[in-house]
């Protein structure tokens, strides 16, 4: 009874958490209700899944198919598609959530980066967050690679060239992550261990503490909502809680339908990968698209020294990653540089009241979507009726420019903005007048 | 001004809207999206019923919650007394070292394996070449100008040993790179794994005698030795050696010179 008791007080303290209401912090719990989503379709899934390279002939269902030779992995994802019921609805809502999923976590961190929220005492789960999206891509990777489709196949002799390119570590790290030299009838066995057990555990460990810090910590929010030594909102019970469900709801309601109704990655109509073949037009899903992008249009740099090389696709393949990921987790530190302010902070700034920053990372994202475009500059010239070596030295210059001009209009525009309606006060001293 | 009370029949009826809907989808769409529809349709309306609880359970005003003193981290206070958290953080340290320290040993001998690996194909001298149905193909199989994918026999398995093969037409030959040696009667093989990063190089322009990658549009040049003249490529496609054998099979003899496929740190040059 005591137990009960105590458990019973530990609730009603833990329900009195405030959840400010602003729009822009039920972001983050997208993407928290895309990862339950994500889990339980995928646990399904598994139990279907044959995560085996080895030859096999096809005899299922799907009649255009008939002794086909292929891998076992792909005969099971036909036969979870054609023949288990309701198989391909729980496919395509997994893929489509798992688009959604990747979305979410961007769009939060962009207003997490836009409003400043990463500042002390945030920084360390600022970095939780960053790693919960590089490895939340890598897990996407990997999943469009387990139906062992021709088109997956072509995504992951990309993703083999690149972890080739590595210096020194390169052929070790290949050889580790796809099971000895590519094409690799083990390579679907180690990507469905990573996939379903490596990379899940890590996301749920790292998710963990990044809802810990969120709840020790308490949330930030917008000088308008509340004062600095206190959250205003709503508390965990009855109504944050209520709010929660219903995301989960609609959102379960939106993918579901998305999934009964939109067809996403058709692997039957690409075929079972062969080495000698691809598919085209080709292309990765949308969160990698900036790395196909600089693959096709970045100057293919290679480096000979000597004994040793550095091939052309470790540029767009390692070095703009890291470039684009170490800036973003070195941005707070820079800034506390730049400013001189370590203060901590539990209000959040307007973009308009920070134009540095604001142009920084108008900037950094329109680097991202010149580079994401240009994954696609083959139909786009196709479209244009312009060839693909035209395209490119096109998205070159674009590269260039777009970021810095939109840079700078960022710029100007916080800055005309801000000075037509004044920042309220970051401390909350005046709160009183200003709600 | 709706009251609470209106605003529940307002979901009631969007609820039911809902359903109908997703209902009316369901027959249209088949069977399992019909299955997929209802659960949609259903899951939106029991969404649609929680914001109506939600709205009729408004509480008067917002509410808050006191934050810890500024300046306090939200860590475990462990780690917030400065020397208790340098110790810390220097066994984190320690142990990240050790730890890597454990992990180089067995990544380096596999770098070492997977080299060897990476420097080799099923290749050997007198292999015949075979084509997509195993058959060995004969020097009179291709008209001139035309191109198929090839095998060595026995291991169509090695996707690293797929090879294009061409037959030029009477009057020509390869030049530098390549090796005019290893033709036969014509036929010139080249590896069919893109140096750039691996993709099947599976275009072949026979009027301008230029094979191109589809993956991300390195052309390479099948007179001068499978030369790189565009795009983002840096070697040459390697050349396989041929011969005929006594029953008119294209043969190899010997594997490709050197490494196929996308580069790496240590790949011979």
């Amino acid at each position: 009874m005591k137990l009960v008791a105590r458990t019973r007080r530990a609730v009603d303290k833990a329900g009195k958490k405030i959840f400010p209401d602003h729009w822009s912090f039920l972001l983050g719990e997208i993407a928290m209700v895309s990862l339950f989503i994500l889990f339980a379709t995928g646990i399904v899934l598994a139990f279907f899944y044959d995560a085996s390279g080895e030859r096999t002939t096809y005899h299922g269902a799907y009649e255009p198919m008939h002794g086909v030779d292929m891998s076992r992995a792909y005969q099971s994802v036909l036969r979870l598609s054609f023949d288990v019921p309701a198989g391909l609805l729980l496919r395509q809502v997994h893929h489509w959530t798992a688009l959604v999923f990747v979305g979410a976590i961007v769009v939060h961190a962009v207003r997490i980066f836009f409003t400043g929220a990463y500042r002390r005492p945030r920084r360390l789960n600022y970095l939780i967050g960053l790693t919960l999206l590089v490895v939340s891509i890598s897990n996407g990777f990997l999943g469009v690679a387990l139906p062992d489709d021709l088109l997956s196949g072509t995504g992951a002799q990309i993703g083999y060239a690149i972890a080739l390119s590595v210096p020194v570590l390169g052929a070790g790290i290949a050889g580790v992550l796809f099971g000895g030299e590519f094409p690799s009838e083990e390579m679907v066995h180690r990507f469905w261990l990573i996939h379903v057990f490596a990379i899940p555990m890590l996301i749920v460990a790292l998710f963990s503490l990044h809802m810990l810090l969120v709840w020790r910590q308490t949330h930030t929010q917008y000088p308008t909502d509340g004062p600095a030594d206190e959250v205003v909102g709503s508390r965990l019970l009855p109504h944050h809680a209520i709010k929660t469900a219903a995301l989960l709801l609609s959102m379960a309601a939106v993918l579901v339908g998305m999934g009964a109704l939109l067809q996403i990655n058709p692997v039957w109509e690409h075929g079972p990968f062969e080495a000698a073949a691809a598919t085209v037009p080709a292309g990765p899903d949308w969160y990698l698209m900036f790395v196909e992008g600089g693959l096709r249009i970045l100057p293919a740099l290679h480096l000979e020294l000597g004994p040793v090389e550095v091939p052309s696709p470790f540029v767009a393949g390692i070095v703009v990653p890291a470039l684009v990921f170490g800036t973003l987790a070195a941005w707070p530190f820079v800034e506390e540089r730049l400013t001189g302010d370590r203060g901590v902070h539990h209000l959040l700034e307007r973009p308009r009241d920070r134009p540095g920053r604001t142009a920084f990372g108008v900037a950094g994202l329109s680097f991202l979507a010149v580079l994401t475009l240009a994954a696609n500059h083959d139909y786009l010239g196709g479209v244009l009726g312009v060839d693909v070596m035209t395209m490119t030295v096109a998205f070159r210059i674009v590269l260039l420019v777009a970021p810095a001009l939109l840079g700078v209009v960022a710029w100007r525009v916080a800055r005309d903005l801000a000075e037509a309606d004044p920042a309220p006060d970051r401390q909350g001293v005046g709160h009183e007048e200003a709600r | 001004m709706t009251g609470p009370s209106n605003r529940w029949w307002w979901t009631i009826v969007a609820a039911g809207m809902a359903i109908v809907a997703s209902g009316a989808a369901a027959l249209l769409v088949g069977w399992w999206s019909a299955a997929g529809t209802v659960a949609a349709g259903t899951s939106g309306a029991a969404a649609a019923a929680l914001v109506g609880v939600l709205r009729a359970r408004q509480p008067p005003g917002p509410q808050s919650e006191e934050r810890r003193p500024s300046g306090h981290l939200g860590y475990p206070c462990a780690c917030a007394e400065p020397s208790r958290r340098r110790l810390l953080c220097g066994g984190a340290v320690a142990a990240a070292l050790v730890a890597g320290a454990a992990a180089a040993v067995p990544l380096w001998s596999a770098t070492k394996r997977g080299e060897a690996r990476l420097r080799a194909t099923s290749w050997r001298t007198g292999t015949r070449l075979v084509d997509d149905r195993n058959a060995p193909i004969r020097s009179d199989d291709l008209e001139p100008g035309a191109f198929s994918t090839a095998w060595p026999e026995g291991h169509g398995d090695d996707g690293n040993a797929q090879v294009v093969l061409i037959r030029l037409p009477p009057d020509r030959t390869v030049s530098g790179p390549g090796r005019p040696e290893w033709l036969a009667a014509g036929h010139v093989a080249y590896s069919k794994v893109c140096t750039h990063m691996g993709c099947p190089v599976g275009l072949y322009q026979a009027r301008t005698e230029l094979l191109v990658c589809p993956c991300h549009q390195a052309t390479f040049d099948v007179l001068r030795g499978a030369k790189p003249i565009h795009g983002p490529a840096h070697r040459a496609l390697p050349q396989l050696p041929l011969a005929i054998d006594g029953d008119g099979y294209l043969i190899a003899t010997g594997d490709f010179p050197e490494p196929v496929g996308p580069g790496y740190w240590s790949r011979p040059s």
